[in-house]
C-alpha cells in the first residue's frame, strides 16, 4: 500500500501505536514492516520533540486515564497487590480488553474474570473475589432506582395471602458466591490490615440503600431465598424451598418471616404482589 | 462589545465545571455561579446519585452536557446507544445545549478515553460534518464542536486547525465551543500563532469558551486542567471576547481539584475581562 493513507487506515495505524504496551517505540516496532513505513510517514516532524514522543504523549494519556480510573474502582485491588503490581495487571488486562464501552464507568467489566486466570492470584488467591465485589459494589452505585417497601404496607397483608405473595428485589441487589470471605478481606484492605485468609465459601450481598452501597455476608440459606425471589417464587415457595422435610409449616414460615424482617430494615425489597397463579 | 441572541445557545453568563468534589457544597449551599457544565457520560447511568446530584443541580441553575465520547470523528459507524443514552439524559435535565470534541476516541469498537486527533483533510472535514448533521438530526438540536489540545501533526493535513474547524462549522451548521486555553497549548505544541487562530474563527459561529489550567512539560504545553488559568491564557481570552463578545464562558478544573470558591474566583475573573472589554469597546457610554 502506498500513497496517502485513508481516515480510516490513519486511524488504524494511529491505534495500534499508541495503545501498545511498551509505548509508541515498541508499538511501531511491532508493526508489520509497510505498515510501520506508513504509521512513521503519518505524521509531520517538527522541532523540540520527535515524532515518537508525540505519540507517546498519547500513549501514556491512554493508559494513564484508563489506569487512575480503575484504581478507583477497584481500590481493594489495588491495596492488595500495591501500585506496581496493580500497574503490570492492568497493562495485561488492556492488551486483552480494551475498553469497548462509551464510558469509562465499564472499563473494568471484565476485570474480576480476568483476575482469576492472572498470575497475581497465585499470591492472592482472593483477587478475583475481591474483584468481584467491588464491581458489584460499583453496578449498586449507579443500578436503577426502585422503591423501598414500607413495612406498614406488608403489615397490612392479609395473613391468608401471605403464602402467594411475589417480592420485587431492589435493582441494587447482587448475591455474590465466593471461595474466600471477600467482604472481610476487603474491609481489612481499606483499615490497612495485612490479610491472612483461608479458603472459605462465602455468601456476601450487595445493595445500595438511598445514595449509600453496603454489603453484608449471609449464609446459603438467605442466598437461595433471595435468588429464588428474583427467579419468581413465592412466600409459600421459599418456605418450602429452606424448610427440611417434614418441618412444622409455622415454624419454616417463621423462619422466613425472619429474613423478610431483615431485607425490610436493610431496604431491599421494592415491593410485594399477590401471585396471579 | 455585543451580548449575542441565539435561540439555540442562550447567553448564560460565567459558569463552572460540576465535579463530584462539590456536590455536597453545592447541593446544601447553592453558591453563586451562572450555570454548570456537566460531563455528559458521567451522568449517563441508570441510576444513583449521579442523576440524583443532577437533577437537584438542575432545579437550582442551567445546565450543559459536556461529552467526551461522541468520538465524532471515527470512522467506526456512529454509536446508536450512545445517541439513545445522550437523547435520554437530555430529555431528564434539559440541558441549554449539548457540546462535545472535535476529535475521534477510538477505532474498530475500541475507546480510549481519550481525545485523539485528526489530520486536516477534506476526507476529514466531509466525513465530520456529515456525521454531525446525523447526530443534530438524532438529538433533535444543534450541537457545538470544540478544538481540542493537541500533541502531534498529520504529515498530510491540508489545512490549518482553524480552517478544519471553521468549515466543518459551516457545513454542519454547527456550533463552535473555543476552548482558548486548546488554542494557546496547541499554538505552542505546533508553533502557530494562537492570535491568528482566533482572528479566523467565524464570529457567528462562536456559542461558547473554555477556560482552564495547562502543566508546562518543557518540550510541550499539556492540557492537563489541574492548574489555574495562566496569565497569556486571559489575554487570549481578552482577545476572544473583543472578536466574538459576550460568549457564555465555562472554567474548567479536573484534576488536584481546589474549593468550590477558587472556581468562582476564577469564573469572575471571567466576568471582570468581559466587563472590561464592554468599558473598552466603541461606542460604550
Amino acid at each position: 500500500m502506498s500513497g496517502t493513507p485513508d481516515l480510516g487506515r490513519t486511524q488504524r495505524l494511529f491505534w495500534d501505536v499508541v495503545v501498545a504496551p511498551e509505548g509508541a517505540a515498541a508499538g511501531l516496532a511491532a508493526l508489520a514492516p509497510a505498515n510501520r513505513a506508513a504509521a512513521r510517514g503519518l505524521l509531520r516532524e517538527r522541532p523540540g520533540m520527535t515524532s515518537v514522543e508525540r505519540l507517546d504523549v498519547y500513549a501514556n494519556m491512554y493508559f494513564f486515564r484508563i489506569l487512575d480510573a480503575l484504581k478507583q474502582d477497584f481500590p481493594g485491588v489495588l491495596a492488595l497487590v500495591g501500585a506496581d503490581e496493580f500497574h503490570n495487571l492492568i497493562t495485561d488486562y488492556l492488551i486483552v480488553h480494551p475498553s469497548r464501552h462509551y464510558s469509562l464507568r465499564y472499563a473494568g467489566q471484565e476485570l474480576p474474570a480476568f483476575a482469576r486466570d492472572h498470575r497475581l492470584s497465585q499470591a492472592h488467591p482472593y483477587l478475583a473475589d475481591v474483584a468481584a465485589l467491588e464491581w458489584a459494589m460499583l453496578a449498586a452505585f449507579d443500578a436503577v432506582d426502585t422503591p423501598v417497601l414500607d413495612a406498614a404496607a406488608l403489615a397490612r397483608v392479609a395473613p391468608e395471602v401471605w403464602g402467594a405473595l411475589r417480592f420485587e428485589l431492589s435493582s441494587s441487589l447482587h448475591v455474590l458466591d465466593f471461595d474466600y470471605p471477600a467482604d472481610r478481606i476487603w474491609q481489612d484492605t481499606q483499615a490497612g490490615i495485612a490479610i491472612e485468609s483461608a479458603a472459605a465459601a462465602t455468601q456476601v450481598r450487595v445493595w445500595r440503600r438511598e445514595m449509600r452501597v453496603y454489603h453484608r455476608a449471609i449464609d446459603a440459606a438467605e442466598r437461595e431465598a433471595l435468588r429464588a425471589l428474583r427467579a419468581g417464587a413465592t412466600f409459600a415457595d421459599v418456605c418450602a424451598l429452606l424448610a427440611p422435610a417434614n418441618t412444622d409449616p409455622q415454624v419454616a414460615a417463621a423462619a422466613v418471616f425472619g429474613l423478610v424482617r431483615i431485607w425490610l430494615g436493610d431496604g431491599i425489597l421494592a415491593g410485594a404482589n399477590v401471585a396471579s397463579t | 462589545m455585543h451580548h449575542r441572541q441565539d435561540r439555540d445557545f442562550p447567553a448564560l453568563g460565567f459558569g463552572v465545571g460540576l465535579r463530584s468534589a462539590h456536590y455536597d457544597e453545592i447541593l446544601a449551599e447553592r453558591p453563586q455561579v451562572d450555570w454548570f457544565e456537566v460531563i455528559s457520560e458521567n451522568f449517563m447511568v441508570p441510576g444513583g446519585r449521579p442523576l440524583h446530584v443532577l437533577e437537584r443541580v438542575r432545579e437550582h441553575y442551567p445546565i450543559v452536557l459536556h461529552g467526551v465520547s461522541l468520538s465524532i470523528g471515527s470512522t467506526d459507524p456512529l454509536n446508536p446507544t450512545y445517541l439513545d443514552d445522550l437523547a435520554a439524559l437530555a430529555h431528564r435535565c434539559e440541558p441549554a445545549w449539548i457540546s462535545d470534541h472535535l476529535c475521534w476516541t477510538g477505532v474498530a469498537g475500541r475507546n480510549a478515553h481519550d481525545l485523539l486527533p485528526l489530520p486536516y483533510t477534506e476526507e476529514a472535514i466531509v466525513h465530520v460534518a456529515e456525521r454531525v448533521l446525523r447526530v443534530q438530526d438524532r438529538l433533535g438540536r444543534r450541537i457545538l464542536l470544540e478544538n481540542a489540545s493537541t500533541y502531534l501533526e498529520f504529515a498530510h493535513s491540508s489545512v490549518p486547525e482553524w480552517e478544519f474547524l471553521a468549515a466543518i462549522a459551516e457545513r454542519a451548521d454547527c456550533g463552535i465551543l473555543l476552548d482558548v486555553n486548546n488554542i494557546f497549548v496547541s499554538a505552542f505544541n505546533h508553533g502557530f500563532s494562537a492570535q491568528a487562530y482566533i482572528a479566523a474563527i467565524p464570529i457567528e459561529r462562536v456559542k461558547q469558551f473554555h477556560l482552564a489550567g495547562h502543566t508546562d512539560r518543557g518540550a510541550f504545553l499539556h492540557d492537563t486542567h489541574d492548574h489555574p488559568v495562566c496569565d497569556e491564557v486571559w489575554a487570549l481570552y481578552g482577545m476572544a471576547v473583543e472578536r466574538f463578545g459576550a460568549v457564555s464562558t465555562l472554567i474548567e478544573w479536573d484534576d488536584d481539584i481546589p474549593p468550590f470558591a477558587r472556581l468562582q474566583q476564577e469564573a469572575e475573573r471571567a466576568r471582570s475581562v468581559v466587563q472590561l472589554a464592554t468599558l473598552r469597546a466603541p461606542g460604550a457610554a
